[in-house]
């Protein structure tokens, strides 16, 4: 499948929600473990060769299962190959802790549920969709509505 | 640079916010209108060949810029280049316009503006940190 790599590309040098070098390891059989600059923008994780400008590859996080791995590490898999999992390994409980649950949050999917909830609160609370309320912008209004709920 | 093609493959497959048979016509000089079927979903463009299930390709709508092209067109194009463009042909004013809000609204960026906003909103209304969605 073709793509724009280099939106892509550029997309990785965008600012980070998380960056860190951890230990990383690919789910091929016999795989070691490297140090890897590992960067999470939008819904992307990229990982860098620690010297290096470009990554070396992009993982999409939608639909993707976080799990632990003791100890101090996780692994992240797909839901078409739950199996197939990438190994992350982290110098600390805390930052274990952060990157599971940025990558828990890292979707676009969680992203959009979340902006129903906050919707459905304010609807809650106002009794008036905030839509309206809000005066918000036509555009906004446009994006909401087609929301499905 | 690698990436998990399978699950972008698999994304292709999901429900669509928005999908259509469009005339495409690539950013290379020559290229020719084809009809495909064009399906947004999440920050992802896929386009198809119209009896095939797997995509020709993908746009990451992320940093685009949308154009109106008349008559009833549009294109997309990236801030990397904003030259090289990717044209649409719609069947309706209508579609058009459709299309260009669709696409303006689809980055992750966007929506994470949009949240922030929401939260914001909360904030002022009870005083607190707005609710914080934990799964």
């Amino acid at each position: 499948m073709r793509y724009n790599e280099k939106e892509l590309q550029a997309l990785s040098r965008q600012p980070a929600e998380l960056a860190a070098e951890l230990g990383m390891r690919g789910p091929k059989k016999g795989s070691v473990v490297k140090r890897r600059l590992v960067k999470l923008v939008v819904n992307f994780l990229f990982y860098f060769r620690t010297d290096e400008a470009e990554p070396v590859g992009a993982l999409l996080l939608e639909r993707c299962i976080v799990a632990r791995e003791e100890p101090s590490g996780f692994s992240i898999s797909f839901m078409e190959d739950p199996e197939r999992k990438y190994y992350f390994k982290c110098c600390s409980e805390e930052q274990c802790q952060e990157w599971m649950e940025a990558l828990h949050q890292a979707s676009y999917e969680f992203m959009r549920r979340s902006l129903i909830f906050y919707r459905n609160e304010i609807q809650k609370m106002t009794g008036k969709d905030p839509l309206e309320q809000f005066g918000i912008s036509e555009e906004a209004r446009f994006q909401l509505s087609s929301l499905k709920e």
